[in-house]
């Protein structure tokens, strides 16, 4: 008698519903972990503070030197490029660090590969937290710099049809660079922690966060063009307040850098995932999943 | 066999908890890179903006001395502050707290340990960064700059003495706070640009905070800059950074000893994950 083998037991539910109750779990679970350690308004507090006074040291550095206003369009990019720069460390973290907190705090990652989930999905819907919290910042950060900091940022002058797919882009991109994080997480045991802060120090460096790349050495440059970042914050300035920050990349129209943005974050997409998958071979082959190293 | 004087019991104490720091930090090298690397990158990051606000070149000295800085605070948060939550995780915190030690003691050796460790790291910071960004120094005390540098750390210290048993009591939340302290205290201690441009109120505020006069006097008596960016007077900073040592040190012992007894009526001291 011939037996037929079907992908998924009967009466399961189809991919995309799994999918989808996976993410929603772990964004879920993600939530839970960053923010029911405190009540809602400390949490509200905490979530503000740090990226606020990360936003006016830049604001002091640059009132000490030009003694002037903060109208200057120069603040402005300075200013939008630091409060978009907030997605890049959380956004990484929160999908990289899933790995260190489940695999040593909660020693839970065990039990997570053995489970029947997708871990990407998984660990894409534990930085979901980070994303939400994020964007609160940086809403909030944008509205400090119109109000009081004067920035002229009008509702007229956004680009408002190349926001959302730019900024979600970017974001997709962010997360891709999170997955690879994530990947060499599961290979390290003492530095895993460091490594989502060093790239994020890495990028606010060579992505032209909140200077112009042009002040930057020549092979820092030629670096700096292999990031989607250093396109998306360009980008971001762009459509939101409709000048170019950056001399070496003005060339481009802003549709020109979208695509470029697009095709870049498409490269690193393809090249993370592969990674990830070779560096989960790894950790599963030498028995890393369930390390934990007091670190 | 000779019973240890309390005072000899102290010492061996201090030396107990300072040696796997030290010698922990040497079996582990590659912790030095990273901790010389990250802050370095911070430091070039905030040297650029700087270079492209064509700031006057003091200001990349202001920074650099200031990122250099920032690993002792950070010591303070993660090492200090948040240790004894580490240790209550690990199950150690009881064993400290049955020894017939004083906890000072203890808190002492886990800061002399870390400020070997982390005064090398900054001392990195300082060199690399001072011969990648062309810093030149123009020391008029050398004797003022030793004596700020060293009470500013004995404060400090102090400080995380007192951290340490405050975050004991917030339990889980120690770690979120030692996050939300980091960049805050960039901020209000003037890391990367002069304190004084935060107005007289803020400065004075955040002046209970050591850094904030220690670093403020360092690039007074460091660097040839416009003597209007000081706050106050080196000498004034200093006198105040001397009254601050006792001052947490007598705090972090009154705070410890509420935390002990506290952690014995309520018998919390095992307990983990809260």
């Amino acid at each position: 008698m011939a037996v037929v083998l079907s992908a998924a037991p009967p009466g399961a539910l189809p991919l995309w519903q799994r999918a989808w109750r996976q993410f929603r779990t772990a964004s879920i679970l993600g939530w839970k972990i960053e923010s029911n350690w405190a009540d809602p308004f400390i949490f509200a507090i905490y979530t503000l503070i740090r990226p606020l006074a990360g936003a006016f040291i830049l604001v002091f550095m640059y009132l000490v030197v030009v003694e002037g206003s903060t109208s200057n369009p120069y603040f402005a990019h300075m200013f939008v490029g630091n409060a978009f720069f907030m997605y890049v460390a959380r956004v990484m973290m929160g999908i990289s660090y899933a790995i260190i907190d489940d695999r040593e705090h909660y020693e839970m990652l065990k039990y997570i590969y053995i489970s029947p989930l997708q871990i990407l999905l998984f660990l894409f819907g534990r930085g979901m937290a980070n994303i939400i919290t994020t964007s609160i910042s940086v809403v909030i950060t944008l509205l400090i710099g119109i109000w009081p900091l004067g920035i002229q940022l009008t509702w007229g002058q956004v680009n408002w049809g190349l926001l959302l797919p730019s900024f979600l882009v970017g974001l997709l991109a962010l997360i891709f660079m999170g997955f690879l994080l994530a990947g060499t997480c599961l290979l390290l045991a003492r530095h895993a922690w460091a490594i989502s802060e060093g790239v994020a120090g890495v990028l606010y460096l060579v992505c032209g966060a909140v200077f112009p790349l042009d002040v930057l050495p020549f092979w820092i440059q030629a670096i700096s063009y292999l990031f989607p970042l250093t396109y998306w914050l360009e980008l971001m300035r762009r459509v939101m307040l409709g000048s170019s920050f950056s001399g070496s990349l003005a060339g481009f129209s802003d549709w020109g850098l979208f695509f470029l943005l697009a095709g870049v974050t498409a490269l690193w997409g393809v090249a993370s995932i592969l990674l990830f998958r070779r560096f989960d071979g790894l950790a599963r082959r030498r028995g890393l999943i369930d390390q934990t190293s007091g670190y | 066999m000779n019973t240890p004087t309390p005072t000899e019991r102290f010492l061996r104490a201090i030396i107990g908890r300072a040696y796997p720091r030290v010698v922990g930090q040497n079996r582990e090298l590659s912790w030095l890179v990273i901790d010389c690397l990250l802050p370095l990158l911070g430091v070039a990051a905030y040297v650029y903006i700087y270079k492209a606000m064509n700031a006057a070149p003091y200001f990349i000295s202001y920074v650099v001395l200031g990122g250099a800085m920032t690993a002792f605070w950070l010591n303070i948060l993660w090492s200090m502050a948040s240790q004894w939550f580490w240790e209550k995780e690990t199950a150690n915190l009881q064993i400290y707290i049955m020894a017939p030690v004083s906890p000072m003691a203890i808190l002492c050796g886990m800061g002399i340990g870390g400020l070997l460790s982390t005064t090398i790291r900054a001392a990195a910071v300082v060199i690399v960064g001072s011969l990648l960004f062309g810093v030149t120094y123009q020391v008029s005390s050398i004797w003022l700059v030793i004596a700020v540098f060293l009470l500013t750390l004995i404060s400090l210290y102090g400080m995380g003495m007192l951290l340490a048993s405050l975050f004991l009591m917030y339990g889980r939340e120690a770690w979120h706070m030692s996050n939300l302290l980091q960049e805050p205290v960039y901020l209000f201690s003037g890391f990367y640009f002069p304190v004084k441009s935060l107005g007289a109120w803020v400065a004075g505020a955040a002046s209970l905070i050591p850094l904030t006069l220690g670093l403020d006097a360092m690039r007074q008596l460091m660097f040839s800059s416009d003597p209007t960016l000081g706050f106050l007077s080196p000498w004034v900073e200093c006198l105040i950074l001397l009254a601050l040592c006792p001052f947490f040190l007598w705090l972090a012992k009154l705070s410890l000893a509420r935390m002990e007894k506290a952690a014995r009526i309520e018998g919390s001291l095992t307990l983990r994950w809260q």
